[in-house]
């Protein structure tokens, strides 16, 4: 009992000063260049063709030459990569003010991608659906 | 001779782990920006440490057993001496290193490891990343040596509760580096911020648990370069802070892998064993290949600590 509430007790202490202390500031990808960049650390070697952003820069999906694609996304204070190979099974859906895409891959939940231009959310779809 | 009741280093700890905690917070607050601490990624290592401590209070018992079953058949009983412990102390560290050392080349053991490496920070809560499956696992196997050279399993307990505690305040980077006697001897801050990277030259380094003088002996050892700074987390990182995911997710890997169709009984082995990035058609990479891709990219660096040589180089032996 001692030992639940240590645990409990210290995990809310520590959790709550880190949020109040800035810890939950969302960050985001501020352009297509950093969106590259934050690839590029990932996969040296990737030969990058054209890149989209949601509405907020919190993903990025770039097109990459021989026809694969690439993913950005941002978590918390860092971001995660993954290469996308054209035989990959993927599944997406359109939402009320953007895509949700599901890939087979546990360590990635369903990303809520939010695309209101129209336009942007059609290319997204095109080259996700290719 | 029964065993002593020995105190329950790890719970009496917490206290001070979660002080260290807040004054870490601080520091990276106000002096450091190095130093960060994100809600999402500190909740989620934070029930990933309650939840290994769970696992042990649910499953132990079977890890215990066994112990006790290699202790019966011990020729000799080291008892309970200060320098028993001593010795204990000093092999079971060599045991941790071994264990490490195959948690981090074999898939089956590093799919209840991988979770300690999941957060892209380094800060004292990735300390209490715990995996929740160790047990499962058979990490436990790695002690029956011990129990059947003759320590008793309350004793090993007792020495990796030790180990362990000893761990948690080297996951900072608020401390530089010890003069190079205590470097040179012990683990430190310095040598496992290379443990936690992912930065190619720094995969598969620095083992110890409390002494590094086991990497030094066994050729693992790696020193942090500060013309390289360390990039923590995965080679392949994770897109989520849900510690159901991070628990689980290799293990689902591996399950998708081992049922694939088309593949032969030992290709299906290498998947569940076989290192880490191991792939039947070579489509993933493994830390031995991104460590030699790195340095056919770089081969300025080729040979350096943490680097293969060339291939093709008569150093490279």
């Amino acid at each position: 009992m001692l030992l639940a509430g240590l645990v409990a007790g210290g995990v809310g202490l520590v959790v709550a000063l880190t949020h109040y202390t800035g810890g939950s500031t969302p960050t985001a990808l501020g352009s297509t260049e950093e969106a590259r960049s934050r690839y590029l650390s990932d996969f040296p070697h990737a030969a990058i063709e054209a890149i989209v952003l949601t509405d907020s820069g919190s993903a990025a999906l770039l097109r990459l030459v021989g026809g694969g694609l690439g993913l950005v996304v941002v978590l918390g204070h860092h971001a995660f990569t993954r290469q996308l190979s054209p035989d990959q099974p993927r599944q997406l859906h359109t939402t009320g003010n953007g895509l949700q895409l599901r890939l087979v891959d546990f360590g990635v939940p369903p990303l809520r991608l939010t695309i209101t231009d129209p336009d942007q959310r059609e290319r997204w779809r095109r080259w996700l659906e290719a | 001779m029964s065993p002593p009741d020995l105190p329950d280093l790890t719970q009496l700890a917490i206290p001070g782990f979660v002080a260290l905690m807040l004054l870490e917070l601080l520091v990276g607050r106000t002096r450091s920006a190095r130093i960060d601490y994100e809600t999402r990624d500190t909740l989620a290592s934070l029930i990933m440490g309650a939840g290994s401590v769970v696992e042990g209070i649910i499953l132990g018992f079977i890890g215990y057993a066994v112990l006790s079953a290699a202790h019966q058949l011990a020729l000799v009983d080291f008892g309970w001496s200060v320098p028993a412990f001593a010795l204990c102390f000093v092999l079971d560290d060599l045991r941790y290193y071994v264990f490490h050392r195959v948690s981090h080349e074999s898939r089956w053991f590093w799919a209840a490891h991988v979770n300690h490496h999941s957060s892209q920070h380094y800060n004292l809560s990735t300390a209490l990343r715990q995996s929740w499956t160790s047990t499962l696992a058979g990490a436990f196997l790695f002690r029956v040596p011990l129990a059947l050279l003759g320590f008793h399993p309350v004793m090993l307990a007792f020495v990796s509760s030790i180990n362990l505690v000893y761990q948690f305040w080297i996951h900072t980077e608020a401390i530089g580096r010890f003069p190079a006697p205590f470097e040179a001897v012990f683990n430190t801050p310095s040598h496992h911020r290379v443990h936690h990277s992912r930065n190619a030259r720094y995969l598969d380094a620095n083992y110890a648990g409390t002494l590094i003088i086991w990497d030094r002996m066994f050729g693992s050892f790696v020193p942090e370069d500060p013309a390289e700074p360390c990039r923590y987390g995965l080679v392949k990182n994770l897109g989520t802070f849900n510690p159901i995911r991070i628990a689980l997710h290799e293990w689902v890997a591996i399950a998708r892998d081992v049922l694939q169709r088309d593949l032969s009984l030992p290709e299906r082995l290498r998947y569940a064993l076989g290192a880490p990035g191991w792939s039947h058609d070579g489509s993933r990479r493994t830390s031995a290949m991104i460590k030699a891709d790195w340095v056919r990219d770089h081969p300025e660096l080729a040979g350096q600590p943490g680097l293969p040589s060339l291939p093709g180089d008569p150093t490279s032996g």
